[in-house]
């Protein structure tokens, strides 16, 4: 076999490999509350986002087979739910503005915690896909930057600038 | 007492240590500072006590996220076939469950990953600005060491028509450019589609339409509109950045990880379509008429475009227009690509020189012009016929399409967009009784100072 052909079977293999270990209940179980944190921060809105981690995963089974690297699973789900999200915004821009307030729904908790999914929102975009993937990613900044693509140390950075600015957001709101 | 810029400074390593994210040296000695300092203490103890809060924040989204979880995969439960193979069961999945929504056809189509245009500083100049000169300045310098590019695009147009036409209910027709950076300023490069190709050997261009008419420009003249900026990759940004300067448009510039892993950096564009569209003709003939959204994609680390694509807004519809499908850069690139071979029999379309009568066709206006052009493809005069259009013979091709037909009505010139000339509506019926009612362009900004027939027949 030539290097080409030789690499082509191995990708064959990885993917053949990937389609045996990996199975929808491995993929939605997860990786799903990182997908739907993601839609969160990003939509400012829990409704939307729930029917987006929905849309994210059918797209992901039906695109199964562009996944070449089982291992970057996460990366590349959280790729998809990006760009549905912007799919979003491009909807909901046509129809009605955007509000800043993340509208309260009692299964994502108290005030208090919709007062935090509101001020994580207004984070800069690494800065809010770095804090909200360390938290539901069990505080593990080596798993956020497997998932980012970045490193260990720009994770810590961006989570530690991310969690100091929530810090002032949230008092603002007190204030 | 600490200094109170010090304990700024602290911020960052007090928020790490609650995190529990600091290396013991560093922990041990903020801790110290902390037991000594009434302002760190407060900010330490506040963090603190917020964790709670904050976890509490992202477990609700967790414990959400598993019934969320159970309710997708008892959909996919509920398929005939729930295997993760075929695109049939992913399919039915598809179209029989209740609760999963179908994607838009954007969606599907869409490249973007630019989470953050959620921000409301989508419009913002300030960011715009700062960032995009960031990428541009790196960009240039990534691709000073350019030899070639390859590009390999599809374009919703016709095959023979103009490479600026675009039009949005076609098919897409298959794009391919050249360029090869030899230290000129212009270089050499060709464009090429299945009914038209350009070449510019450095010193000049030439069109061919196949199979047989031909142009011959200057060193600046393009034939290419819009897609010739494409070719200079090194300046796409720049080119973009004073567009978006000079005519109002929105520019943003987005990190994301691409398919592939690799960082990217997305430039997305949302233009207007310029011109004066009173009478909407030329709306959405071209990407320069069109309201459109420009998402092109950078590789992060070599800033080297990757992808564009064009999307034209069209009512409540976003429509891809443009596609490059394949960048490939330093590429061996075959020299007689930049030359053309013209049929024997080639037809020279000409800039109109004056003729010896030039003053009475100098004093015709569009309307005029266009009945004379009709009424000289009605009596078969085909030297008249040349006065209107600008070539070096009639083929017989031309002559069979136009001779002997019938004018119906010319109606009243109107102007569209930005097009240089008129629009004469016209209704022709041709020798086999076929009738067509279209707009005839004429233009008069040549040396001869007459009007000429530029397209629309």
């Amino acid at each position: 076999l030539s290097r080409t052909e030789s690499n082509d079977t191995r990708q064959t293999e990885v993917t053949a490999s990937a389609e045996k270990t990996l199975t929808p209940e491995m993929l939605v179980r997860e990786h799903g509350s990182a997908v739907l944190g993601l839609c969160i921060s990003n939509t400012k809105n829990f409704n939307d986002s729930e029917d987006i981690m929905q849309d994210v995963f059918l797209q992901a089974f039906t695109k199964f087979r562009t996944l070449r690297d089982p291992t970057r699973a996460r990366s590349w789900l959280l790729t998809i739910a990006r760009r549905m999200c912007i799919d979003y915004y491009r909807r909901r821009r046509t129809s009605h503005p955007i509000t800043a307030d993340i509208p309260a729904r009692p299964d994502y908790g108290n005030e208090h915690i919709i007062r935090v999914h509101t001020a994580i929102s207004k984070l800069p975009e690494g800065y809010r896909e770095a804090i909200t993937l360390y938290y539901l990613d069990g505080r593990n900044c080596v798993g956020v930057a497997q998932s980012l693509g970045i490193s260990e140390a720009a994770v810590r950075r961006r989570l530690v600038r991310a969690r100091l600015m929530l810090h002032d957001f949230l008092l603002e709101d007190k204030s | 007492m600490s200094d109170k810029n010090e304990c700024q400074n602290r911020r960052e390593a007090i928020t790490a240590l609650v995190l529990g994210e600091l290396e013991t040296p560093a922990a041990d000695e903020i801790k110290e500072h902390i037991d000594t300092c009434r302002n760190c203490r407060c900010l330490y103890q506040t963090l603190t006590e917020e964790e709670g809060t904050v976890r509490s924040a992202f477990k609700a989204i967790d414990d959400r996220s598993k019934t969320m979880e159970d309710d997708i995969l008892a959909q996919l439960e509920k398929s005939s076939d729930k295997s993760f193979s075929g695109p049939t069961a992913l399919r039915q999945i598809w179209e029989g469950s209740r609760i999963l929504k179908s994607v838009t056809k954007l969606a599907a189509a869409a490249v973007i990953i630019t989470a953050i245009v959620i921000s409301t500083n989508f419009l913002d100049r300030a960011m715009t600005s700062v960032s995009a000169a960031e990428v541009l300045a790196a960009a240039t310098k990534a691709v000073s060491n350019l030899r070639s590019v390859y590009i390999k695009a599809q374009i919703r147009t016709i095959a023979h028509d103009n490479f600026e036409l675009i039009r949005l209910n076609n098919d897409f027709v298959p794009h391919e450019m050249w360029k090869e950076f030899d230290g000129t300023f212009h270089g050499k490069w060709r464009i090429e589609k299945p009914g038209r190709v350009v070449v510019m050997d450095g010193k000049s261009s030439l069109l061919l339409i196949r199979p047989k008419y031909a142009a011959r420009g200057g060193i600046t003249t393009g034939f290419v509109g819009w897609l010739k900026p494409l070719l200079d990759v090194d300046k796409v940004l720049d080119s973009e950045i004073k567009l978006a300067q000079r005519q109002g448009s929105k520019l943003l510039l987005t990190h994301e990880k691409g398919i592939d892993g690799r960082d990217k950096l997305v430039v997305s564009v949302e233009a207007l379509a310029q011109g004066d569209f009173t009478n909407d003709w030329l709306k959405n003939k071209s990407i320069p008429a069109s309201d459109n959204l420009r998402v092109y994609t950078f590789d992060a680390e070599t800033k080297l475009l990757e992808t564009l694509e064009v999307y034209v807004h069209a009512g409540q519809e976003d429509i891809l227009v443009l596609q490059i499908t394949d960048v490939e850069y330093n590429v061996e690139i075959d020299p007689t690509l930049f030359a053309l071979e013209l049929p024997e029999d080639v037809i020279w379309f000409e800039r109109p020189t004056k003729l010896a009568d030039n003053e009475k066709y100098e004093q015709m206006g569009p309307k005029e012009t266009a009945q004379a052009f009709f009424q000289a493809c009605a009596d078969e005069d085909w030297d008249e016929f040349l006065k209107f259009w600008s070539a070096s013979a009639v083929d017989q091709r031309m002559k069979d399409y136009l001779g002997g037909l019938e004018i119906v009505s010319i109606g009243e010139p109107f102007k569209s967009g930005r097009y240089a000339g008129w629009f004469v509506p016209y209704e022709i019926k041709f020798k086999s009784g076929h009738i067509k009612k279209f707009n005839l362009a004429v233009r008069n900004d040549n040396p001869a100072k007459r009007y000429v027939v530029d397209g629309g027949i």
